[in-house]
């Protein structure tokens, strides 16, 4: 078809559209909504934690809920400004994944340094109360994992790779923050290895994610 | 766009007029094959097209518009590799490479091949030889060149692609 022609077409019967929204008002929604979903799974897993109001009034416990919060709420943002297309990644993207990133890296390291040897192998050799969080973590984040892509593949991301990071970096950030609240197990290796390393896996992958499923975007 | 964007259809059959040389001058810098950047160009205004919903007028829209068009053109990259994996589409002149002495009479046409070849970089011509003239394997180029496979085959292809401009230069078809 000449160019032309094609230009001719698409102006023909031309509708309006409904923007996409800002990427603060676009993070501040997908925040809400990933936290009110992660809400809503974690009643459906039997509710908080007993002792939630008690831990709320628990300074190291509140201050890792700010930091897990904030790192959602970062890449969020990032998600949404990597949603719409742009030539390059910019400063303000790669600032707030890097902070957010860094959050979950200070979690790690800070539980790294806290576990013991023999502690590591305890909670090794009783994986399976790990596992059991690894898979309420993917529990908690599934819904608004699907929504957070379903949302983006309407958008018209070009940098997928970076975009599906940043999704399951900002959804598995809530996802964590609702565990806290739900499991009861304070322990330092069980916190490592079955709440903050499966986080970090869980966005590394979002890479791929991104690359894959993201492609039916533009 | 703004204006496109509320439905105003002559606001965008300018725009769309207005950027189309924009794009195809960006792609004739980027594409040998000039044949390729009408079909490229038409990709990438059905994107724009598709993605007219994700402009937000506070963004520069060239970055928006040329974040389109990258996205499509290294897609197309992406896919034409693809296609043509490692063999290069024109038979007669992988024949011709790889066995000139069976036409004494081609000696112009041998002539004009090994002028073509010296018209292309040092690493495409080198890639060139080693695999359609002396007969190496992909794997032993790489291996001899210190390259990965799938660079010898971006490169080689690279190689054809430019060999069949500069014999269509020279009057070939």
């Amino acid at each position: 078809m000449d160019t032309d022609k094609l230009i001719l077409s698409l102006t023909k019967d031309l509708k309006p559209v409904r923007r996409v929204p800002a990427p603060l008002a676009g993070a501040v929604l997908l925040s809400v909504v990933a936290a009110g979903l992660v809400f809503f799974a974690l009643l459906g897993l039997g509710g908080p934690r007993a002792d939630w109001l008690e831990m709320s009034r628990h300074m190291p416990f509140m201050a890792d809920s700010v930091i897990m919060f904030a790192a959602g709420a970062l890449a969020a943002f990032a998600a949404c400004r990597l949603a719409v297309p742009d030539t390059r990644v910019r400063g303000t993207v790669v600032g707030a994944l890097f902070l957010a990133t860094s959050a979950w890296v200070y979690l790690c390291g800070r539980a790294f340094l806290g576990v013991t040897a023999g502690g590591m192998q305890a909670a090794l050799l009783s994986f399976a109360d790990s596992a059991e969080c690894i898979l309420g973590l993917a529990v908690l984040i599934a819904a608004p994992l699907i929504l957070a892509f379903f949302v983006m593949t309407r958008a018209a991301p070009v940098w997928r790779g970076w975009a599906g990071y940043a999704a399951v970096l900002s959804v598995s950030s809530f996802g964590a923050l609702g565990m806290r609240f739900l499991c009861q197990n304070e322990n330092t290796p069980h916190l490592l290895l079955g709440h903050f390393l499966p986080v970090i896996l869980f966005f590394v992958s979002g890479i791929f994610l991104g690359k894959t499923i993201l492609r039916r975007g533009l | 766009m703004r204006l496109a964007q509320g439905g105003d259809a002559s606001a965008y059959r300018r725009l769309l007029n207005e950027i189309t040389p924009a794009i195809k001058s960006f792609l004739r810098t980027r594409f040998f094959h000039h044949d390729h950047v009408e079909d490229i160009l038409q990709e990438i205004l059905l994107a724009i097209h598709a993605a007219r919903h994700t402009y937000r007028p506070e963004q520069p829209f060239q970055h928006w518009m040329y974040g389109i068009a990258r996205h499509k053109m290294i897609d197309y990259f992406r896919r034409q590799m693809r296609k043509n994996t490692n063999e290069v589409n024109d038979e007669e002149l992988v024949t011709f490479l790889e066995d000139p002495a069976n036409n004494p009479e081609d000696a112009l046409v041998r002539e004009d091949i090994d002028k073509a070849l010296q018209k292309l970089p040092r690493k495409q011509r080198a890639v060139v030889l080693l695999t359609k003239v002396e007969g190496y394997s992909m794997a032993e180029v790489a291996a001899k060149m210190g390259m990965s496979e799938a660079a010898v085959k971006v490169t080689a292809h690279r190689g054809y692609q430019k060999l069949k401009e500069w014999l269509i230069v020279y009057g070939y078809r």
